[in-house]
């Protein structure tokens, strides 16, 4: 068997390393939906039901979040060129304590037990810090001018914020801490992980990955600088406006403006799409579309006063869940492809075909994820106006696509193994479609 | 002889699929100009382990120019009015 360690990867980290995030992640969603089913006469009458609370952290942190920090540990080698200072052992690290915290911290909210949110904070915020500080130390050190690397740079410190702002809440929660106007304190929390970290590392990661994958124009320049910036500064302005100012209208105002700039850019990412060179039919792009009409339809709900769960729906399982599985869907066979590449290439097996990125996870698995998580989309929505038996459902249904998930990466991992291991064997003359 | 190769309506992997096609069947004292949409950074590690050596030339946010070459023939990049040798 021949011997791989002095492999020369360039500056992408073993694929191991963001699997291990992208496995945990469905595992969350599930849980998300089993609780929703559980609690469905209560869980969505207000967002601050403790099975709603529980739902949306097991949802953003659980299974939003570490898709995002893995993804972003491989993308930013491809997109900027630079290594990510994690290695497998912080990022395994880095895995099991966001896992277990956002598992306490979820039970900690749902049943009110304030030890539990506690350590469950103190872990899931410890494992995120870390990230922060290695992606950030990864992007200054990184050289060259490119727009996603402002953009990254911006999303990752709006985490940071997010972080702090989380963990000030935990202490006020916990009676450590005193703090007048808690709601707007935590809706700022809120506007900065959405907007903020998965706002903009939304925007920075489909400004690179739809031109690179499906061929459509790629956001113009002043775009890609411009939205990122001006997103933060509203950001910035939010706590000023809503705790300081007095006046009731300029929160308002200032989220609108966010919601707008986010809806303008969904609706120009539509209009580019559109336009793509090669339009062929690829169910990922549908996890794109219904993300960016989710974020129409939840700025839409907002802007008519319709119940905050709805606009929670639509924004964390519409938009965060379809984007980041949407990502999954190209970058997980696309890395199993070039990882394979590199190492065909290095072994000088030219007798062995590699699998074509449809044969990690094939269009029709692609489809079917896309139909259980619209279904689930579906479902949770109306189910804001309908309650118990749609909420019910509509937990079932997450669950389901959580755990088909959970395959289709299995699956495209298995196949990866499998295809590596041919590649070490000695077998010259086998040959895999 | 330079050879030429246009990668910028190609969606990934496309592109690095072809590049490395186009380098297996490169004659020994040829080399390749591959025209790209985008800096394609996974390739050079790829390149690296075949030892070639390679120079990009960006024309803009969405072209650039890779030139690439058989380590064999040095650290510079070959000039087509004198082929290496």
């Amino acid at each position: 068997m021949l011997n791989t360690a002095g492999l020369d990867l360039a500056n992408t980290p073993p694929i191991s390393l963001s699997l291990r995030f992208f496995l945990a992640a469905p595992l969350f969603a599930l849980t998300a939906g089993v609780l929703l089913a559980a609690g469905a006469e209560t869980a969505l009458l207000s967002r601050w039901t403790p099975t709603a609370l529980a739902t949306a952290h097991l949802l953003l942190l659980g299974f939003i979040t570490p898709i995002m920090c893995g993804a972003l540990l491989q993308i930013l080698p491809v997109l900027v060129g630079a290594r990510t200072a994690v290695t497998p052992r912080t990022g395994a690290a880095m895995v099991m304590m966001l896992g277990l915290g956002v598992a306490l911290l979820s039970a900690g909210l749902g049943l009110g037990q304030r030890w539990l949110l506690l350590a469950g904070a103190t872990l899931a915020a410890g494992a995120l810090l870390v990230f922060v500080i290695k992606i950030a130390y990864t992007l200054f050190t990184s050289s060259g001018s490119s727009p996603v690397r402002w953009t990254l740079t911006l999303a990752v410190s709006a985490l940071a914020v997010t972080v702090v702002l989380g963990l000030m809440l935990v202490g006020v929660h916990s009676g450590w801490l005193a703090l007048t106007a808690g709601k707007a304190w935590t809706d700022i929390h809120l506007a900065w992980g959405l907007a903020g970290w998965m706002g903009l590392l939304l925007v920075g990661i489909a400004g690179e990955l739809i031109p690179m994958f499906y061929l459509s124009p790629p956001p113009p320049r002043w775009l890609k600088r411009g939205l990122p910036a001006t997103i933060i500064g509203l950001l910035m302005l939010l706590p000023f406006t809503t705790l300081l100012s007095g006046n009731r209208l300029l929160p308002v105002a200032v989220t609108l403006g966010i919601l707008l700039l986010l809806g303008g850019f969904a609706v120009s990412s539509f209009v580019r799409q559109a336009c793509r060179r090669r339009p062929r039919r690829d169910a990922s792009l549908g996890f794109w579309w219904l993300g960016q009409a989710a974020i129409v339809m939840a700025a839409i709900a907002w802007l008519l006063r319709a119940p905050e769960t709805l606009v929670g729906v639509l924004a964390i399982v519409g938009a965060g869940m379809s984007f980041t599985t949407g990502t999954l869907f190209k970058i997980v066979p696309f890395l199993s492809w070039y990882h394979l590449q590199t190492c065909k290439m290095k072994l000088r097996r030219t007798d062995i075909k590699l699998p074509t990125m449809q044969g990690f996870i094939g269009n029709r698995a692609v489809g079917w994820q896309l139909a259980s998580h619209s279904a689930a989309l579906l479902l949770l929505s109306l189910g804001t106006w309908l309650h118990t038996p749609t909420i019910r459902a509509g937990g079932v249904m997450l669950a389901a696509s959580a755990l088909l998930l959970w395959f289709n990466l299995a699956r495209a991992w298995w196949r990866y193994r499998a295809t590596r291991r041919l590649l070490l064997s000695g077998d010259r003359q086998a040959e895999i479609s | 002889m330079e050879r030429q190769l246009d990668v910028s309506e190609l969606e990934a992997p496309e592109p690095l699929e072809r590049i490395l096609d186009a380098l297996a069947d490169l004659p020994d004292q040829d080399w390749l100009k591959v025209h790209h949409r985008r800096d394609p950074h996974p390739l050079y590690g790829m390149l690296r382990n075949m030892d070639y050596h390679w120079r990009t030339v960006s024309h803009g946010p969405d072209s650039f120019d890779i030139l690439i070459w058989p380590a064999s023939f040095g650290p510079q990049p070959p000039d087509a009015a004198s082929p290496p040798c």
